[in-house]
């Protein structure tokens, strides 16, 4: 049924083709290798980096010296280090945070002479200084693409990697399909570079594309390597919860510009309970998005299962100076989105909205340098977990990806050269041939779109925003129940072989079914709340035993986990020992600009 | 009480779910699904793929109008699937420039 087996050939794979996909490939292009990109969509059609609103952030006091911004001198590395730590409730890893920090100016300097456009500079919550430049992703994917481009860089669209091939502890290829012929690809490969984003499509609403489903995850814990800190997805407050066709539409942006409040049904703004200085403008996301889901899970919500967000207390003349002066805001006014399309008036109405799936705080562990724990294997982007901590910082997302995008293509293509020519084990290329092709060879079975809404559902019942022991326990038995009874029955009901999305869902569904069984085991194990993750039965922050990251690996199809203490250097301070409430506002947000 | 309303809409077809449509060989079918409010293009396109026709090709991302992939032709003029709201009657077609990979689904220039 399936059609042709393919082999090719190259010195590095990598696998995803944004943000931090391609910036790895052009970096390994500079070497003199030859590196093919695997992407399931179109390149600068897919991937959450065009879809970025967007801060990038850099030292402030490089913003200004580099960029002639108005950034703030007294801003160091250290300060910017310390603003990450400290938003990522002190979890990080701290070679991978300094490795961020040193080298953003210089990545970014660099999309600036691709010709990514600078609109402004702007400091986002969480920030002692502005750091944020502010651009598109759009204008950052114009520059990788010229940068590519200059480099011939061969992208291979519309496939998806399945499974990465390993032989003697070594990762050696993967393999895939070809969407626009259904054949079997067979990449043999020095070295490959993750770098498919975040799996926040497990959740029913999300502001992430429809490629985010937790691929690379799911090939680098298969392949044996430690993933960290996976019971942090964060989640974006104020997206829309209806329309449907508005649905993860996100929001949020605006609290840069108005003043917008949030209401439950009384009319009551909640968020008072939680974060009473900082308040709707200064909060941060993964405290908002905690507030909100508790409004709705305590029966306080709006009729579309969101709360409600308004900005009727503003005169309108207000809003139209906001709109006017806002990238963002001017978008949802009139952009392909305008909000008067779809009925939906900020100067009528209240919006509909909710925590939405957002951003990957955990992933692939790395060190400075994008290597993972298994040779031959490396990560970048939002797939790789240390960074962000438990919480990421507003504006590093892109930043993260073009840093570790260069650094993990250059350790790639450092590696290839002194490594032996790859051999494929090819029992384990067959094995999995079989398993790709099982959906469309098939007759009867279980239905993919079925079983995609039952993962969907479990996830935000009890692996979102707010946890506890019985709903995580419950989880973890529905997800073992997909996997042992739907997953190796799926069976598409399309058996065409160009452009199956059926059959592409169905590979996906495997990935996230894998990710959710993780995310509820390491938020099982984490017994207090903090950052992105809170846990109903232990709502506090527990600085005293939880100063820890948990390390996740397969242990012979079992999840393996192990919670080791945070360590760092003298230039991050770290919090006092003991028990807090969850949110404690170290320094009030102070708006320089 | 449910929404009764439907909406009927023609969408091309390509010959083959097993080969290129490189040549535009397909035809327009008629498709008549549940109204929603405020639906779009693409909701319209994803309930027909999930409860009629699987087989049903399209591209989609982001969903939020800013990847630019979700290009089709709707009565004749380029639009993005994701924020154009459903009409009743209206004739959805691959993007009009570009090679069709197989129904809605087209080959942009690298």
């Amino acid at each position: 049924m399936i059609a042709e087996r393919q082999l090719i050939d190259t010195d590095v794979l990598v696998v995803g083709s944004e943000g931090a996909g391609s910036r790895a490939a052009i970096e390994v292009a500079r070497s003199g290798l030859k590196v093919i990109v695997a992407t399931k969509g179109v390149f600068t059609r897919c991937g959450a980096t065009v879809t970025a609103g967007m801060d990038i952030d850099l030292p402030s006091r490089d913003a200004k010296e580099i960029f002639g911004l108005p950034g703030d001198e007294s801003d160091t590395i250290e300060t910017f280090a310390q603003d990450m730590f400290e938003e990522g409730k002190y979890i990080n890893n701290e070679e991978v945070v300094f490795a961020h920090c040193v080298n953003a100016a210089k990545y970014i300097k660099e999309l600036a002479d691709w010709g990514m456009k600078i609109e402004s500079l702007t400091q986002a919550p969480g920030h002692r200084y502005p750091r944020g430049i502010w651009s598109t992703g759009r204008s950052m994917m114009s520059a990788l693409k010229r940068g590519a481009r200059q480099h011939r860089i061969d992208f291979t669209e519309h496939t998806m990697i399945t499974n990465l091939l390993t032989r003697g502890g070594r990762v050696v290829g993967a393999v895939g399909i070809d969407s626009l012929t259904g054949d079997f690809l067979v990449f043999r490969a020095k070295a490959v570079v993750l770098a498919t984003g975040g799996a926040m499509r497990l959740y029913p609403i999300t502001t992430a594309p429809e490629e985010l489903t937790g691929d690379g995850l799911y090939l680098a814990y298969q392949a044996g390597a430690e993933l960290v800190d996976m019971e942090f997805p964060l989640f974006l407050p104020c997206c829309l919860y209806w329309p449907e066709s508005m649905l993860g539409q996100s929001m949020y942006g605006i609290n840069n510009e108005a003043n917008g409040w949030w209401l439950n049904k009384f009319g009551v703004r909640f968020i008072e309970k939680w974060d009473p200085v900082r308040m709707e403008i200064g909060t941060t996301r993964d405290v908002a998005s905690i507030a909100m889901a508790m409004e709705i899970l305590e029966g306080r919500g709006s009729p579309h299962g969101g709360v409600f967000l308004s900005f009727k207390h503003i005169p309108g003349e207000i809003l139209d100076i906001a709109a006017e002066a806002s990238v963002f805001l001017h978008d949802l006014f009139y952009g392909n989105f305008a909000l008067a399309k779809f009925d939906m008036d900020p100067k009528k109405v209240a919006f509909e909205v909710g925590p939405a799936a957002h951003y990957w705080n955990g992933g692939i562990k790395v060190n400075g340098n994008g290597e993972t724990t298994v040779p031959g294997l490396f990560a970048a982007g939002e797939v790789q977990g240390g960074t962000m901590g438990a919480n990421r910082l507003s504006g590093n997302a892109v930043t993260e990806c073009v840093v570790f995008g260069a650094l993990a293509g250059s350790s790639a293509a450092r590696f290839t050269q002194n490594t032996p020519p790859p051999e494929l084990d090819e029992e384990q290329v067959t094995g999995y041939q079989k398993q790709i092709s099982a959906p469309l060879t098939k007759k009867d079975g279980t239905d993919v779109y079925e079983a995609r809404r039952k993962l969907q559902e479990v996830a935000f019942k009890y692996a979102g925003p707010i946890r506890d022991e019985s709903g995580l326990t419950k989880c973890l038995a529905e997800a073992a129940k997909i996997k042992q009874e739907v997953l190796p029955n799926q069976t598409t009901r399309n058996k065409g072989l160009v452009h199956n999305r059926e059959w592409v869902m169905a590979l996906e569904n495997q990935a996230m079914t894998q990710v959710l069984e993780i995310v509820a085991s390491a938020s099982l194990m984490r017994r207090e709340s903090r950052g992105a993750m809170y846990r109903l039965d232990y709502p506090k922050t527990d600085n005293r035993d939880w100063l820890k990251n948990i390390f996740v690996k397969d242990s012979n199809g079992k999840v393996s986990l192990e919670a080791k203490s945070v360590v760092t250097g003298p230039s991050i301070t770290l919090p006092e020992r003991t028990k807090v409430p969850y949110m404690v506002p170290t320094w009030k947000f102070d708006k320089k600009m | 009480m449910a929404d009764k309303k439907v909406i009927r809409v023609q969408i091309y077809r390509s010959p083959s779910s097993d080969r290129i449509d490189a040549a535009r060989e397909g035809e327009y079918r008629e498709y008549e699904v549940p109204h929603q409010e405020r639906m779009t293009v693409m909701n319209v396109l994803d309930i027909i793929q999930e409860d009629y026709d699987r087989s049903l090709a399209f591209y989609k991302s982001c969903r939020i109008g800013r990847c630019s992939g979700c290009l089709v032709s709707v009565d004749g003029k380029s639009q993005f699937s994701c924020s154009t709201l459903a009409r009743n009657g209206m004739k959805i077609g691959p993007a009009p420039k570009y090679k069709v990979i197989r129904d809605l689904v087209t080959k942009f220039p690298g």
